[in-house]
């Protein structure tokens, strides 16, 4: 499920009587709002969330500062930090998935505008036929048929496609700064994201050549419904630069030259090995990233010191210290000041990309490699 | 073309139980912390204490307003969720009444 998917922040409500007697009342059907008024919606909402200017340094610098004067203070700062912090960020990603989900549908319906393909298939739901056909979102089968008119079907990608569009649009956000419907929103962007996904390493001949022949309303269909349907993972330069380091920490711990361990075959099962436990590293953060700042540094810390590293094995352990010191460097700081610190603020955005990160577990020993080795080459000769 | 966004009614009801809840939550977080203000304030005199509590009551006003935010626009999508979920059922019912009437 995607990171910031609305349902995330709902399976886990504790409902009360009268919620659940509303809930168990309500039909399952789907209804229609205005896009524009999800627009406004979101955008009064950020804005009032932003202006309140509640964070971490307004709180340390004003009304707490008197605490510590007084030497009461840091971990109650930090926790009272921490917990603003999150409560602004649920907010922003609350509307950040209400808004990407709109856009989503913004895109399917203009899909359908633009095809101009009659079915009879349309959801049913709350309002009447006329206003229905009128203005209706399209269903699935409509869509993939509407892709299939242009001779590709969404099942027709395999792993190493979605990795290599992944890539490819990471490093369009990362150098555009912008996000992900910018792109697929804008006709010359996404003609530069196809220019590029052919003169990617990372796509096969067999996209490349449906790709040759695409126009550029089916490629926006596609990228929309890859994402949406999580195919497709981007990572921030921030993780990308993590990684970078990471693994130049462990082509040192190796004795080996960086370029050798992402590129030379003799050592694609170190790289591949190293990869999988990053990911048991990256697994257990995110399994921890709820506790509060207390719990997850006494966690964090308990497996640096080797106390108790709960489900990991050594290599893994080895990789959480190893994610850990390569924080540190990234953040010039020590891995001491980070462990007794706010280790959680420090370790969480790293799972930020860890969809994308993911990916790479199903892919062979070989794939892996290459497709890392695609990345970080580029990388250096930018 | 006019865009629109569909959303399962249901889903639409539990993310306003879920801003709804945590609204209460936050609430509930910052009477505790007002409480915690007043203590200090009890307990420490002097001009720094002074501008602790003001700070402070300052920036418990301004979470009273996120929290304020959150379970009133937890109280709006619930209620659009129940408005827009019974639509097709009030006018379900009121069809079938004309069709029995019209036999």
């Amino acid at each position: 499920m995607n990171e910031n998917s609305i349902q995330n922040y709902t399976e886990n409500i504790e409902y009360s009587g009268e919620d659940l007697m509303n809930l168990n009342s309500l039909p399952e059907k789907e209804i229609f709002l205005n896009s524009a008024s999800i627009t406004d919606l979101c955008s009064n909402w950020k804005s009032r969330v932003n202006n309140l200017n509640l964070t971490s340094e307004r709180i340390t610098s004003s009304a707490l500062r008197y605490f510590s004067s007084y030497g009461i203070l840091e971990n109650y700062c930090v926790s009272l930090s921490t917990a603003i912090n999150s409560i602004i960020l649920t907010i922003n990603n609350i509307n950040d998935s209400i808004n990407n989900s709109k856009n989503s549908q913004i895109m399917v319906d203009e899909s359908y505008s633009n095809n101009k393909v009659i079915n009879n298939d349309y959801t049913t739901n709350s309002v009447n036929n006329s206003y229905r056909k009128a203005n209706t979102t399209v269903n699935n089968n409509f869509y993939n048929a509407s892709i299939n008119s242009n001779q590709m079907g969404v099942n027709d990608f395999n792993l190493i496609d979605y990795i290599g569009i992944s890539v490819v649009l990471s490093k369009f956000l990362s150098a555009s700064n912008s996000t992900f419907f910018d792109i697929v929103n804008d006709d010359i962007k996404i003609e530069n994201v196809k220019k590029e996904l052919l003169n990617s390493i990372n796509i096969t001949d067999e996209l490349k050549k449906s790709l040759l022949n695409m126009d550029i309303s089916a490629l926006k269909q596609i990228l929309v419904k890859l994402y949406s349907s999580g195919n497709i993972n981007l990572i921030n330069s921030e993780n990308i630069e993590f990684l970078n380091s990471y693994f130049t920490k462990i082509a040192n711990i190796n004795n080996i030259d960086y370029n050798s361990l992402i590129s030379n075959a003799e050592n694609q099962q170190l790289l591949y090995n190293n990869f999988n436990y990053f990911n048991n590293a990256l697994n257990y953060i995110d399994s921890i990233s709820s506790d509060n700042v207390f719990r997850f540094r006494e966690k964090i810390l308990n497996i640096y010191e080797g106390k108790n590293i709960y489900n990991l094995d050594s290599n893994s352990v080895s990789a959480l210290k190893t994610m850990i010191d390569v924080v540190a460097e990234n953040n010039n700081t020590s891995s001491e000041q980070i462990l007794n610190g706010d280790s959680r603020n420090y370790l969480l955005p790293i799972i930020n990309s860890k969809e994308f990160f993911y990916m790479f577990c199903n892919l062979d020993m070989e794939n892996n490699q290459k497709i890392l080795s695609n990345i970080f080459y580029r990388e250096e000769i930018e | 073309m006019a865009n629109i966004f569909k959303i399962n009614c249901k889903e639409l009801y539990k993310i306003g139980a879920f801003f709804n809840l945590q609204g209460n939550n936050l609430k509930n977080i910052v009477d505790n912390m007002k409480k915690t203000n007043e203590d200090i304030k009890a307990l420490w005199n002097g001009i720094d204490s002074e501008m602790f509590y003001e700070n402070y009551n300052e920036f418990l006003v301004s979470i009273n307003e996120v929290e304020l935010f959150m379970i009133e626009k937890g109280e709006l999508l619930k209620e659009m969720a129940i408005k827009h979920g019974n639509i097709d059922k009030d006018l379900s019912s009121n069809l079938e009444w004309r069709s029995n009437n019209d036999k």
